[in-house]
């Protein structure tokens, strides 16, 4: 309800209150009651008018008075704003300027508040931000200490890379002649090898045209054996001669003997058995001629059956002794071969290897490269945090501003008073 | 011709002559006279006899009648002769017996010309082809025979 309207509301009952009681009042009431009785009202209805009036008047100071405390500054006091439902119908104009300025009022501190709160982080991180810079930039006299080092490690590196790589170009030179030795030793064992294989294959030939030999020999010895046997046959048989020559001889002595006996007349017979006895004695000497020269022709077979089977013994020995070189020579090409193909290995190893030392001394390069750029990019990281350190000190700067700022902000901010008094917090609650 | 000259020779000389069986016993040679001579036989080894003495050698069958054969080494006082294979036959007395040894060698038809003694049986000795020969003639074997005999009855006797 308007405020106007109250007053005119509050007017025209005064006003009509009188009447009202007048038209009321029973007609047997003396006038002088009436009268009485009216004027009562009148007065009445005029008091309460008046009364209502000053009421309004006492709420439109505090009004003022509120208005001039948040002027001042002072936001902590004020009543409630809600307004009891009740009420809410009769509400008026400085109902809800009262409630506007609560409004204002609750803003302002929450403003205010705000402010503090922020100017407060402001601060706390702008001291963080310090010591953050400061830490940073202690940080940064480390890195640019480290870097220092890296740098000189840096080049001392490349002093070492450029050693190792000297020492990598000998060893791959070292390299090399062991793989030309190696050749040179892969051709002189090719060279043996081949040359044992010849000796071996005429070591072979010579092993088979011993075989002939030998079995030449072996037939020799078979027929001088067999000579010796028909020779010992003869012996048998100039044995058997031997013994009828002797026989013979006996029978002639007999016969002799006899015919001495017979006197005379036995003469003749003497002379015949003296005969045989000649001829038994001569076939006995030349049986025993035959004998000596079958012992001789014996003695000599044996001697050469002696000297074949010493020949076969030899030419055995030989063939053992050929055979175990054939045997050796093998061996020497099998040992030459395998010593060959390792040599050939060890060529292709150090071939390999000096492959492997070029690309090492290449590695090398690339990393005294990369130690070089390195070297460079540390200057470069260097000066990047002797800048970033000139830019901390800016941040540093910058942030004192920003807390001297901030300072000022909060005193701004103290010369409102809301949040310390009790009110605050029940306006709030 | 040889043959017809010797021939007329030993038509004029006796039936024998000086004829010599010449042989080999032990180590060494001696000469009989063919005189005495019955035969010459081959006979390896003579049946031993149980109990007789070492110069005989043993028994022989000839022709059936049992002959004993004397170690003609032994008789003469000189080795044994263990490797007899002949036996020579002679007929001494009208007594037969057999001369162990070694070989028969030859017979000689010339008569043997003594050169020496020896201190043995036979008493004689001749050189006859660049060896030595102990010549035994019928007495000389008789005495060597009689006096192994007496030696041997002699031991026995002892």
């Amino acid at each position: 309800m308007k405020l106007q309207n109250k007053i005119i509301i509050t007017i025209l009952l005064a006003v009509a209150a009188p009447f009202a009681v007048f038209v009321l009042l029973p007609d047997s009431m003396s006038f002088a009651a009436v009268e009485l009785t009216v004027g009562l009202v009148a007065f009445a209805s005029a008091l309460l008018a008046g009364l209502y009036a000053r009421a309004h008047g006492r709420r439109l100071g505090r009004l003022v008075e509120a208005a001039s405390r948040i002027g001042a500054g002072d936001l902590s006091t004020g009543r409630s704003q809600n307004l009891p439902a009740s009420r809410r119908l009769l509400a008026d104009e400085i109902d809800e300027l009262n409630t506007t300025l609560s409004l204002v009022r609750e803003a302002f501190r929450h403003m205010l508040q705000t402010v503090e709160e922020k100017t407060g982080q402001t601060e706390r991180s702008s001291s963080s931000l310090t010591e953050l810079a400061k830490r940073i930039n202690v940080s940064a006299g480390n890195i640019s200490q480290s870097m220092e080092e890296i740098s000189r490690g840096a080049e001392l590196q490349t002093e070492l890379v450029e050693k190792t790589s000297t020492l990598v170009g000998e060893m791959a030179r070292s390299i090399q002649r062991t793989s030309l030795s190696a050749e040179d030793a892969a051709r002189s064992s090719r060279e043996a090898s081949q040359v044992a294989q010849s000796g071996g294959k005429m070591a072979g030939e010579a092993v088979d045209k011993m075989r002939g030999v030998f079995e030449g020999v072996e037939r020799y010895s078979r027929r001088v054996y067999e000579f010796g046997e028909k020779t010992k046959e003869i012996g048998n048989i100039v044995k058997v001669i031997t013994d009828v020559a002797q026989q013979t001889h006996l029978l002639a002595i007999n016969a002799t003997i006899e015919a001495a006996r017979a006197g005379e007349a036995g003469r003749g017979f003497a002379v015949v058995a003296e005969e045989i006895r000649q001829l038994a004695d001569n076939s006995s000497r030349s049986a025993e001629r035959i004998g000596k020269i079958v012992e001789e022709v014996t003695a000599e077979s044996e001697d050469a059956m002696r000297a074949v089977k010493e020949s076969a013994l030899r030419l055995s020995e030989g063939r053992d002794q050929l055979s175990y070189i054939i045997d050796s020579l093998k061996n020497i090409v099998a040992t030459v071969t395998s010593g060959s193909d390792r040599v050939q290995i060890i060529s292709r190893l150090a071939k390999e290897q000096i492959a492997g030392a070029e690309q090492t001394v290449k590695a090398i390069q690339n990393i005294l490269r990369v130690t070089q750029k390195n070297a460079t990019s540390t200057d470069s990281v260097s000066r990047a945090v002797d800048a970033q350190s000139d830019s901390l000190l800016d941040v540093t700067k910058l942030t004192a501003e920003i807390v001297a700022f901030a300072g000022v902000l909060e005193g701004e901010v103290r010369k409102f008073k809301y949040a310390e008094s009790d009110g605050h917090g029940e306006e709030t609650g | 011709m040889d043959t017809e000259k010797r021939q007329a020779e030993s038509v004029d000389s006796s039936a024998f002559g000086d004829r010599m069986l010449l042989f080999k016993a032990g180590s060494r040679r001696y000469a009989l006279p063919l005189a005495i001579v019955v035969e010459v036989l081959d006979i390896a080894a003579p049946a031993m006899v149980p109990g007789a003495p070492a110069w005989v050698a043993g028994m022989i069958n000839h022709h059936g009648r049992v002959i004993p054969v004397l170690d003609m080494g032994m008789l003469a006082g000189a080795a044994a002769s263990p490797g007899a294979a002949q036996v020579v036959l002679v007929e001494l007395a009208g007594e037969r017996m057999g001369l162990a040894v070694d070989q028969i060698e030859s017979l000689e038809e010339a008569a043997l010309k003594v050169t020496g003694a020896v201190d043995g049986p036979g008493g004689r000795c001749a050189w006859y082809k660049g060896e030595m020969l102990e010549i035994f003639d019928a007495v000389a074997l008789h005495k060597a025979i009689e006096g192994n005999i007496e030696r041997h009855a002699s031991e026995v006797d002892v």
